[in-house]
């Protein structure tokens, strides 16, 4: 039980309008996030991530199914002490400073005024915004909200991080130092849930996905599993050229290599095609070499999305 | 209850930094200065329309706070400041007490302030000392602050947020005014709100005097009411799904 | 959902909790708030007497807009001291100032309003508003009650205790009571005056019974300076008037109370006027007086006509 941070089982919701029930914004949500992991949960707009983490925090109840979190059910409020969570459009009282705001958010998780001050210091140091403490929050541009929103998700040293499109509204500097704090929160041990459209760097820093579409999920697993043995790439040597010319006509992509060789991309799911290329592969040994190649995340994403039936 | 208490300070910090706030105390006060000069148009009533001034406009101050708090939930469910704090470790009833409290006290400090200017106002104006009736009655109208802050809490999370203070409002207006149903055993005073018994502006008038025992058993009252409000507003807001 | 239970429990204790306070709390809140239960029952948010001051301003500015009040607006006027009345019961400026503006309008609805007054436990000091239901009642409605302005009187007499109004008052009240009289007895045939005697003798001769004898009477009665308006009624009956002229039964009945009441104070009995020691003929209207304070040894008048010695003689009276 203790392996997985987060599981659910049969997860479904469907929204209700005053009597009239709408279509299922989740169904059968089925997933595992073991621990020590970072979970890149994807999906297009509308596909039920946003859902998912709101019922992972017991903001919103399922209609059918359960929602485990830390080995406690979701609606557990005290396993919340050991989340960190950071919604997908963070608001907070506009009235208050950076600073009162995390005061608030460390009182309420209980953590022991000698060492509040200072914990509020490091997370704000830690989202670059210790400068910005004694402003406004409602000076404050999305950005800044976004990186006041990720220290207070850290502030209690969170066991998991469940965080909603933290990327949003963050420039490349932002980003680059977000995924740097991700990847320091996992050196700690804590493992990371988070939903993204920013699918590169998903790919960056995640070990493990899901892909939902309209409530359903449509693959999860290890990111190297689900991306690997997707294809073939052949590099060929300069000089070579009668391989280059038998090959060019069935590859997918042909990307020339600086040493004026050439590397071509074969689909994996072409058996004559392999048969071939292992052929001439016997027959110039030098002259080949053949590696699997591992699809990328956007374009996995793409397929995956655009195939499925739902 | 620590978490109780930051709620409440969150909300009553919000209010301080309002500066409207202090201009609705000032207005309030220069309001009760101004009945001494209904000396003539009121046949020599303008004492008693002093202290009743004074009273008048408490009760609408109070009311105003507990207006504000049913567009405060409202707002910070639909900002996403309620999903913020409420991912920490807190229930959902303590959000809700947090809130009421953090209003009752709000409204308690108001209303002080312009019960103490009252009272300046009415010595400077008549040299006279201040009848106890006056202070109790001012004090009912704080007391009254609990249940109407449950009840505002109520409309807040069952009704839409631009439904729910017009609802609050109209409940509390009529909340006075339903003595005819007294005789009903449990739907007044038990589902119904009794306010009018924090409702003694004609005492402090007329300076009859309201035993302490009564006012200690409203109060009660007010807490208990209070209770049956926050738990039925529990029951629908743990149900809620939080935007 | 685990608290769900919780919470109706909680629910259905404060439930029942609140409701048995407030049906306490609402019998408490009479004792000391008693006009809560007639209050009016619209919906103003309890600043009833708000609106009750705001509406005696808007009395008065309309009163300012009318020349006397009659026929053609004293229902406009009730109205609007009925509506006032369920705002503020209390507020006494509703009945001594606004009721008697519409007495002689609607003495009727005068009388209503006074009386509900009368029964106000706040207002239950005050003598001014039951003495002016009993005058209105004898003097403006039509028929008078007597009884029942008696019935006023008397509660002004109770309520005025030692107030400089008080004589006025006991005035009224016995002047109600012999018209009363008046009204039930046939055999009086409309004489005021006789039944005003009668009336004064019978509370002088309740004093006795009860054995209070003096100026201010017997406990509880209102018999202050009863000698002298007996005195007053003796010669309302016995000496003629241009309007008045004494019967055989009022001449009678001045005789009965002179022996009764007055024989030992001298009193001449054709002209009810004191006499003093030695006179033998009344010096108001010359008529024979029995002689009194002469002394036993020198028959001549002691001073003060009970001196114990004699100023003449010396001699010890008894």
């Amino acid at each position: 039980m203790d392996e997985y941070v987060i599981q659910t089982e049969g997860l479904s919701k469907c929204y209700r309008h005053w009597f009239s029930r709408g279509p299922k914004a989740l169904d059968d949500l089925t997933i595992s996030v073991p621990k020590g992991s970072v979970f890149g949960f994807l999906g297009p707009n509308g596909a039920g991530k946003t859902t998912t983490i709101k019922i992972l925090m017991d903001l919103i109840k399922p209609t059918e199914g359960s929602a485990m979190v830390l080995g406690k059910p979701a609606y557990d409020v005290d396993v919340k002490k050991r989340i960190g969570f950071l919604p997908d459009s963070p608001a907070f009282s506009k009235q208050l400073s950076a600073r009162e705001f995390l005061s608030i958010c460390a009182k309420l998780l209980r953590i022991p005024s000698d060492v509040r001050n200072e914990t509020i210091e490091e997370a704000l140091h830690t989202v670059k915004m210790a400068d910005h403490a004694k402003e406004k929050l409602g000076s404050f541009s999305r950005g800044m909200l976004q990186r006041i929103g990720v220290a207070q998700a850290i502030l209690n040293k969170p066991e998991l991080l469940i965080l909603d499109e933290p990327l949003l509204g963050l420039d490349p500097y932002g980003r680059q130092e977000f995924k740097q704090i991700i990847v320091e929160q996992q050196k700690k041990g804590t493992s990371v849930f988070f939903s993204s459209h920013i699918l590169s760097d998903v790919e960056e820093i995640c070990d493990r996905i899901a892909i939902l579409k309209k409530g359903h999920l449509l693959c999860t697993g290890e990111l190297d599993s689900l991306l690997a043995a997707s294809g073939v790439n052949v590099v060929i040597a300069p000089g070579a050229d009668q391989i280059f010319k038998e090959l060019m006509a069935d590859a997918e992509g042909s990307v020339k290599n600086p040493d004026g060789g050439w590397t071509l991309s074969f689909p994996h799911n072409a058996p004559p095609l392999i048969e071939k290329i292992e052929g001439l592969k016997k027959e110039f040994p030098d002259a080949l070499t053949i590696s699997a190649s591992r699809e990328k995340l956007e374009d996995f994403f793409f397929r995956t999305v655009e195939n499925a039936n739902v | 209850m620590n978490e109780i208490i930051t709620i409440a300070s969150g909300t009553w910090k919000n209010v301080l930094r309002m500066k409207v706030v202090y201009f609705l105390i000032f207005c309030a006060l220069v309001l009760v200065a101004s009945a001494i000069n209904y000396d003539v148009l009121s046949m020599g009533l303008h004492k008693e329309l002093m202290i009743d001034v004074a009273l008048v406009l408490n009760s609408i101050a109070a009311l105003l706070v507990v207006i504000s708090l049913t567009f405060e939930i409202p707002k910070e469910l639909r900002e996403g400041v309620a999903s913020t704090l409420l991912a920490k470790p807190l229930g959902r009833f303590q959000y809700l007490l947090g809130k009421m409290i953090g209003c009752v006290v709000t409204g308690a400090v108001i209303c002080f302030l312009i019960a103490i200017g009252s009272f300046i106002v009415f010595n400077i104006s008549f040299a006279q000392r201040i009848d106890v009736t006056m202070f109790q009655s001012h004090l009912l109208i704080i007391l009254a602050l609990i249940p109407m802050s449950a009840l505002g809490v109520l409309f807040a999370v069952l009704l839409p947020e631009v439904i729910a203070p017009i609802i609050t409002v109209v409940v509390v207006w009529f909340a006075f005014s339903t003595k005819f149903l007294a005789n009903i055993w449990g739907l007044y005073g038990g589902i119904l709100p009794d306010l009018d018994l924090f409702n003694f502006k004609a005492n402090a008038v007329y300076q009859v005097n309201i035993p302490w025992m009564y006012i200690l058993l409203v109060a009660v009252w007010g807490i208990c009411y209070a209770a049956f409000a926050l738990s039925l507003a529990s029951i629908i807001f743990e149900r809620k799904d939080i935007k | 959902m685990k608290r769900l239970p919780v919470y109706i429990v909680v629910m259905i204790v404060a439930f029942i909790a609140a409701s048995f306070l407030s049906a306490k709390l609402n019998k408490e809140q009479l004792k000391f708030a008693p006009e809560k239960a007639t209050l009016s029952g619209t919906p103003i948010a309890g600043f009833h007497k708000f609106a009750s001051d705001v509406q005696w301003m808007r009395l008065v500015n309309y009163l300012g807009s009318l020349q006397t009040v009659d026929e053609s607006n004293v229902n406009d006027v009730s109205a609007k001291l009925q509506e006032l009345i369920g705002l503020d019961p209390n507020l006494e400026k509703i009945y001594k100032d606004g009721a008697l503006l519409i007495s002689i309008a609607d003495p009727k609805k005068t009388i209503e309003f006074l009386d509900t007054a009368c029964k106000n436990e706040y207002l239950k000091n005050n003598w001014q508003i039951p003495f002016y239901a009993g005058y209105v009642m004898m003097h403006n409605a039509k028929p008078a009650n007597y009884d029942e302005a008696v019935r006023f009187f008397e509660m002004a007499m109770k309520r005025a205790g030692s107030d400089s109004g008080a004589s006025y008052v006991v005035s009224s009240y016995f002047r109600a009571k012999a018209k009363a009289m008046v009204q039930k007895n046939p055999a009086l045939k409309g004489d005021e005056r006789v039944a005003l005697l009668q009336v004064l003798f019978d509370e002088w001769e309740a004093n006795q019974k009860s054995g209070m004898e003096g100026t201010y009477g017997r406990e509880g009665s209102f018999s202050q300076n009863l000698n002298d308006r007996l005195i007053k009624a003796l010669k309302d009956v016995k000496v003629a008037s241009d309007d008045y002229k004494p019967t055989a039964a009022g001449k009678a009945l001045a005789d009965k109370v002179i022996s009764r009441v007055f024989d030992k104070a001298h009193i001449c009995s054709n002209c009810t006027s004191t006499y003093g020691a030695g006179e033998k003929y009344c010096s108001v209207c010359g008529h024979t007086v029995p002689l009194w304070g002469l002394c036993k040894t020198c028959k001549k008048p002691l001073k003060g006509g009970n001196a114990l010695y004699c100023s003449d003689c010396g001699a010890k009276q008894k």
